[in-house]
């Protein structure tokens, strides 16, 4: 786990730090019209020319350096945003606040609506509750995000297309679109009006997947013998369903739920970047597009992070689930 | 001249897409009368939801196919007057009287920016996948058959590119600068080295022990492979039959490089599962090599779920190639692909959302496609 | 008369697949008395599980009831509503399935699983509901109920689970129990207990049973009266003891005659040619006549032949049965085997697997030598090591210690596919599971053609096509054949090509892990034919592992008999099933069913097998043995006896002298040489 992070720090580090990442950088930081010369002296003036490992170390914390000793992301010192024009770990915790708002609530749509549809599907397969809600999550489980958003930008947020028109002539709203096309009031204060529609959007395309799953898991355990008991012992289904079924269909959703969360990720980054939302994506695509090479490496950090603990919870989660790797 | 109603324009688009039409009536005509003998896809036949996304599926692949004869403008070329134009708008002096979807911003027709953006979909996105798949096979096959050191090392590998969102991943790999230096082209040249080094053992662990059909596969095996190798890869074909520009290849490297990870799991998987069984144990006891072990006693009878995984992937990489072009990762900014069209038409979306809707749907629909066709797939091979 | 619990009418139950509608049981009439054990034997897909699902109302969305009534304590089942079918579930029809760790809910509670029956049919109180499951598990001689009712499925080992199954069907005091082959995934002497534990429920409870299997000679043991099934068809139904002594229809006749038997020495069982058809692939006519040796052109094979009451609770569907007169058939017995030299030694064999819960002692120390031309049978419980040390054998495992020397040379640390060619060929395995044994992606022709290939390369193309024909002609398959799928041909089809394909080199030595135990009984004896007949032919050596003793008494040569990894006994199959035995030997073969409804009951051995997780220390034998008390202090315990010779050839692992082993332990029954039962008097 540890060493995982580590490779993973270091090849985003050699990455961000490959020789033209490095030109650009100068360049943005000089001017745009410096010759090669001038760029490798800047280069020496900042340090950059020095060998990578000594690099990483440095902002690693573990070598010292000539300002200030030992003094890298180890020690909490994630360096300055050149963006921003702020210390990168403000950056970053003021945009995972704003983005922890957003996960909290496409956590509470996506995941009771996903694991009822999904339960629902699989408790009688092939049936015609099945059948429906099956192509309704295949649809949402084939919509990425930046189509979603789009079409749903379009039908509820639109002056001119879709639903708002129609209400407004009828005078039924009182604003020209139902719901806002950007979130960035949210940043202060969130409303359902502009909330709704990004939440929504990442929850689509995640609630259509888990479903997905919990049904494929659901009919697997409705066609256990075990199940077969519990119906010949005189057990009715709902009985079956809530005491026999759910917890063993359950096991296989709630690992892939967590382990979804990094994607949950790529939904952020769009969503954010669409809803014009200012948070941890929004601030990722800020530092790659504007190669500020230290607030990328701190979200990447922050990103691989998170990957890493879900996996472990998910390993967790699953162990606590099932008594069978229980130790004991 | 008027603007087209809504009707008009349908049936406008209908009349364009008849070679597609064609081409549909003929494939599942055939299909169905020989659906006996096909075997699972002749049972999608008789499913409902297998055979929609067949015809969805087979629909864009023959757009992309007839892309020129159903195209109404040049999908580059900007109409003054135009910009932004409500679909139905007429386009007088044009190769077609009308923009039938309307135009975008840079006044250019949506109708056949769609039309031009399904060929490049299909041109990279199932390419990418078997590319991926080839290299899931090959390092998820003795991952899971093997097992031991080898496995751990390879699981840490998949693992590490996996710890990466994917949209990271993208802003680290697809930039202007990274195109700059050797990485790609390395990538490159060991990514499609796979596909070929697959057909060479799956040949050579068959027909080891007989020269002569050994030597009449190995030979074009060889020279084929490597003189595609060359072209595609390292960009050092003599007779510049393969090429492919360097924006292009970057993207292909990041897509095939997103999906291996997955692909090798799954492979692993398979393989974890299959090698206990008893036809293996036979194998192994009348002394066959590791590899026609795993290429041909494990891998066909994995080959349910790997079809049911490519068809998935296919749309997956799809969203990817939408994912970069939305970002602007990769691609030159007057590409038709669906993705930058959607990111170019989305500034103006409040008001003229047909230029991003377009292209959003065209997307959806063969993700939709897809996943349906491979829902139905293990469905039916589920129920043998 | 009383009114029968259970009286089946003209039942005829159909599933519906995507290619149509295809008949499971046709026109089937049954009565069960109170009190009264009922047996339905059949081979697999004829019909009896089907029949017990139509009798519970669970046929599934695909099956259905086409015609015929189900009557239970006079009150019609077909047709009553998922609703209306609950009270009677559990209450007063209650069923035991084959797989019980499957049955149980792998996430909930023993205890909470048993205590669900009465909360459901009595509306009890939480606490007396876990008084009723701790009062069932005693009554089915479960030890500890209190950590019992507290474990979870996973914790407790396969005939614990039975139990748990039977205790959770009898809590509702049902007032028939219906077991669907409740002993198949079980070992015999675990299948010993449960049996044991039927019969005595039946007589404190009076309940009735209706008991489904495939197995005739467990039948005899518990079942008052038997009913025969073939392809969906009830062919003869009779009072078990009438049933063996004189049966009327040629196929339990044939049933019988392919029915391994303990008492059967070097006698194989009689094959029966071809397979059972599918209810919905059946000839016109009798259902059996390609298989009939007395069927009729013209007579049996025009119309479906009619249920014929043949005496008073006697019934069979045969034209001809008043005409047979058959002699019974008994195999030859087989002629001495006249062994070799030494082909395959092995010596101070280990292999222990390191495991998150501790090692697990797979083999331990075992040494013996298979001559050529014998037949060494490998016996033990499962679990007991038999299939690792053949995948040792094979190569497809390494060992951790010991030595194995092929024809002389070692090859322990050449694992398989680094062993040289011709040894390769000289030793090769048949597999135990007909629907894995061959590659379900390509003809069985080419997989046969890829071995010869392999150890005949340098012949020419045109040869290796003369062979592979040679090779199916001598395992008996019609060449027609190479070019099937496996899913296309039937499970004994299937062994045969996996022996074709072990012979492509000529094997000098077949390593056989239960080819057969997966086949019906009637197909099993023609594969058993096949193979002792290729051995005969070719003088070669057959390691047969096996779980049956009766099989292996009517086949083997030597046996080895093996317990946690060790081997207990081994020597000539004569002296091992004689008077002079390892204890353990004695159980297995007391514990193993007898074709035969007036033998004797025997108590069965107490106890499940240790885990070889952590074997016990001394004997490994010790936790179970019966004799364990004659051997003064704590030896059993604490040391572990020597493989000691008993006899030229016969070595025991005891402390007990040969002359102690060779007294019948007081308690133990004296029973008289088993009698024959009279159809298989013939010959001897
Ligand atoms: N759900 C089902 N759908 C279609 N056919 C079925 C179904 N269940 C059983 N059958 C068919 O019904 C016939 C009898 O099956 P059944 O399982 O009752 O046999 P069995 O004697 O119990 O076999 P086994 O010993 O293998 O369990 C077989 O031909 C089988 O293929
Ligand atoms: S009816 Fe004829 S074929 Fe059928 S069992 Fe009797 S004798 Fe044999
Ligand atoms: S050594 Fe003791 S425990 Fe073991 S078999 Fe002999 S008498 Fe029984
Ligand atoms: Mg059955």
């Amino acid at each position: 786990m540890l060493g995982t992070a580590l490779c993973l720090s270091l090849l985003v580090f050699w990455l961000t730090h490959l020789p033209p990442n490095l030109e650009k950088l100068a360049k943005s930081q000089g001017s745009a019209r410096m010759s090669d010369a001038e760029v490798a002296s800047w280069l020496e003036r900042s340090g950059f020319d020095r060998p990578l490992p000594v690099l990483y170390g440095e902002w690693l914390g573990v070598l010292p350096r000539a300002d200030c000793g030992h003094c890298g992301v180890m020690q909490g010192e994630w360096g300055q945003s050149t963006v921003f024009r702020q210390p990168v770990s403000a950056v970053i915790l003021r945009s995972l606040a704003a983005t922890g708002w957003l996960m909290l609530w496409v956590m509470a749509v996506m995941v009771p609506t996903a694991l009822a549809l999904g339960a629902l599907a699989g408790m009688r397969e092939g049936s015609r509750t099945d059948r429906t809600i099956s192509v309704a999550t295949i649809l949402t489980a084939a919509t990425p995000e930046y189509v979603s958003g789009v079409v749903l930008v379009a039908l509820f947020a639109s002056a001119t297309a879709g639903l708002s028109p129609l209400l407004h002539e009828a005078g039924w709203i009182e604003r020209r679109t139902l719901f806002q096309g950007t979130a960035s009031g949210a940043m202060t204060r969130i409303t359902f009006w502009n909330f709704a529609l990004p939440v929504a959007t990442i929850a689509l395309y995640g609630t259509g997947y888990i479903a997905r799953i919990t049904r494929a898991s659901m009919a697997e355990v409705m066609a256990q013998p075990y199940i077969r008991t519990a119906r010949l012992k005189g057990a009715g289904l709902a009985r079956i369903v809530l005491v026999h079924a759910l917890r063993n269909a359950l096991v296989a959703p709630v690992t892939v739920i967590l382990l979804q969360l990094p994607w949950l990720l790529n939904g952020v980054v769009i969503v954010e970047t669409l809803f014009a939302y200012k948070g941890f994506g929004w601030t990722l695509v800020q530092a790659a597009g504007n190669n500020d090479i230290a607030l990328l490496l701190g979200c990447s950090v922050v990103a691989v992070t998170l990957v890493l603990a879900t996996q472990a919870l998910s390993d967790l989660a699953y162990r606590a689930l099932n008594p069978r790797l229980r130790v004991g | 001249m008027e603007s087209l109603g809504w009707l008009e324009i349908l049936g406008r688009m209908a009349l364009r897409f008849a070679p597609v039409w064609a081409g549909l009536a003929l494939i599942l005509g055939t299909g169905f009368a020989l659906r006996g003998r096909l075997g699972l896809a002749g049972r999608l036949f008789g499913n409902g939801i297998g055979l929609a996304g067949l015809t969805i599926v087979l629909f864009w692949l023959l757009t992309a196919l007839f892309a020129d004869l159903i195209a109404t403008h040049d999908p580059l070329a900007q109409l003054s007057g135009l910009k932004n134009a409500a679909p139905g708008s007429p386009a007088p002096g044009s190769s077609y009287p009308f923009y039938l979807l309307g135009g975008d911003s840079l006044a250019r027709d949506s109708f056949s920016r769609m039309v031009a953006g399904a060929r490049r979909v299909l041109a990279i996105a199932p390419a990418a996948t078997l590319c991926a798949m080839a290299v899931g096979v090959l390092l998820g096959l003795p991952a899971g058959y093997v097992g031991g050191r080898l496995d751990a090392a390879l699981s840490f590998l998949a693992n590490l590119v996996l710890a990466f969102p994917v949209i990271l991943l993208f802003y680290l790999l697809v930039t202007p600068e990274i195109r700059e230096t050797a990485l790609p082209r390395t990538f490159a040249a060991l990514l499609f080295l796979f596909p070929l080094l697959f057909l060479i053992l799956l040949w050579h662990s068959r027909y080891r022990t007989r020269a002569r059909p050994w030597a009449v596969g190995m030979i074009p095996i060889l020279g084929l492979g490597l003189w595609m190798w060359s072209g595609l890869a390292l960009d050092a074909d003599p007779l510049g039959v393969w090429r492919l520009e360097p924006g292009l290849l970057t993207v292909f490297v990041a897509v095939v490089f997103v999906n291996a990870p997955t692909a090798f799991r799954i492979v692993r998987g398979l393989a974890l599962d299959l090698r206990a069984r008893d036809y293996v144990a036979a194998a192994r006891t009348r002394g066959e090599g590791p590899w026609f072990i795993m290429l041909w006693e494990i891998l066909p009878n994995a080959r349910g779920p790997l079809i049911v995984d490519a068809c998935l992937r296919v749309g997956y990489t799809t969203i990817l190639l939408g994912t970069l072009g939305f970002f602007g990762l990769g691609v030159s900014p007057e590409s038709p692909d669906w993705g930058s069209t959607i990111n170019d038409g989305r500034r103006f979306l409040a008001i003229y959302p047909h230029a991003a809707v377009v292209p959003a749907l065209a997307l959806m629909s063969l993700v939709l496609g897809l996943n349906l066709l491979a829902d139905a797939l293990r469905e039916e091979s589920l129920h043998d | 008369m009383t009114e029968p619990v259970l009286r089946l009418e003209g039942l005829t139950v159909s599933f519906g697949t995507r290619r149509g509608r295809f008949p499971a049981v046709e026109d089937l009439s049954l009565a069960i008395a109170p009190g009264e054990v009922l047996g339905l034997v059949g081979e697999s897909g004829s019909g009896k599980s089907t029949v017990a699902l139509a009798v519970m109302g669970d046929l599934g969305p695909a099956g259905r009831i086409d015609r015929g009534s189900l009557r239970f304590g006079g009150r019609e089942l077909a047709g009553l509503s998922e609703r209306a079918l609950r009270p009677i579930r559990g209450a007063g029809i209650a069923m035991v399935g084959q797989e019980p760790m499957a049955a149980l809910n792998p996430s909930m509670r023993i205890g909470a699983q048993l205590a669900e029956v009465p909360r459901l049919h009595a509306r009890v109180s939480r606490a007396e509901a876990r008084a009723a499951a701790w009062r069932a598990a005693e009554e089915v001689r479960l030890p500890d109920p209190e950590r019992i009712l507290d474990s979870y499925p996973h914790q407790l080992s396969g005939g614990q689970l039975q139990r748990v199954a039977i205790a959770m069907a009898l809590m509702a005091r049902p007032r028939l129990l219906i077991l669907d082959e409740p002993t198949t995934a079980l070992d015999v002497t675990v299948e010993a207990g449960i049996v044991e534990l039927l019969r005595e429920i039946r007589q404190e409870h009076g309940t009735s049973m209706l008991f489904i299997g495939h197995n005739l000679a467990l039948m005899a043991g518990i079942c008052d009266r038997i009913a025969v099934l073939y392809s969906g068809r009830l062919v003869e139904s009779a009072p078990a003891p009438r049933l063996f002594a004189s049966p009327r229809h040629p196929y339990t006749r044939a049933l019988l005659r392919a029915l391994p038997r303990i008492e059967g020495a070097r006698r194989p069982p009689v094959p029966l040619a071809g397979g059972q058809p599918l209810p919905h692939e059946r000839p016109q006519g009798c259902a059996f006549a390609p298989r009939c040796g007395h069927a009729q052109g013209g007579r049996c094979d025009v119309a479906p032949v009619p249920l014929e009451t043949a005496g008073p609770d006697e019934t069979v569907r045969c034209l001809r049965w008043r005409e047979i007169r058959e002699q019974p058939i008994v195999a030859e017995p087989l002629p001495e085997a006249r062994p070799g030299p030494a082909v395959l030694e092995v010596e101070g064999l280990t292999r222990r697997f390191r495991t998150a819960r501790g090692t697990v002692h797979a083999v331990e120390d075992v040494s013996f030598s298979a001559l050529e031309g014998e037949t060494l049978a490998i016996v033990g419980e499962s679990g007991c090591g038999k299939s690792t040390l053949a995948r040792l054998i094979m190569g497809l495992d390494r060992p951790d210690a010991g030595r194995i020397r092929l024809t002389g040379v070692e090859v322990q640390d050449r694992p398989a596919g680094r062993r040289p060619a011709a040894l390769t060929a000289a030793m090769q395995m048949v597999f135990q599971n007909p629907a894995d044994t061959l590659n379900p992606s390509a003809p069985v022709g080419r997989q046969v053609m890829r071995a010869l290939e392999l150890f005949q390369g340098a012949s020419s193309a045109a040869s290796l096509r003369t062979r592979l024909s040679e090779l199916f002609g001598l395992v008996r398959l019609p060449e027609s054949l190479a070019a099937r799928m496996p899913r296309q041909l039937s499970g004994g089809q299937r062994q045969r090509v996996g022996i074709a394909r072990a012979l492509a080199g000529d094997a000098a030595i077949l390593v056989a892990d239960e080819p057969v135990s997966a086949l019906d009984a009637s197909v099993q004896a023609a594969v058993i034919e096949t193979l002792l007949e290729l051995q005969r032919i070719r003088r070669a050596t057959l390691l047969f592992i096996s779980h049956d003793l009766a099989l292996v008494r009517q086949i083997a040569d030597r046996v080895m008999v093996m317990y946690l990894g060790r081997v207990l006994e081994i020597g000539p199959a004569t002296q091992v099933f004689g008077p002079l035995a390892h204890p353990y030997t004695r159980a297995l073969l007391a514990a193993a069913p007898r074709s035969d409804p007036t033998a004797a009951l025997r108590p069965a051995p107490a106890g499940d097998p240790p885990s070889a997780l952590d074997p016990p220390s001394g004997c490994p034998f010790h936790t179970r043995c019966p004799r364990r008390a004659e051997v003064p202090g704590r030896l059993c315990a604490d040391r572990l006896p020597p493989l000691a010779e008993v006899a030229p050839g016969h070595a025991i692992r005891c402390h007990l002298s040969p002359e102690e082993l060779r007294k019948q332990p007081p308690d133990e029954e004296r029973r008289p040489a088993a009698p024959l039962t009279p159809s298989c008097r013939g010959a001897s």
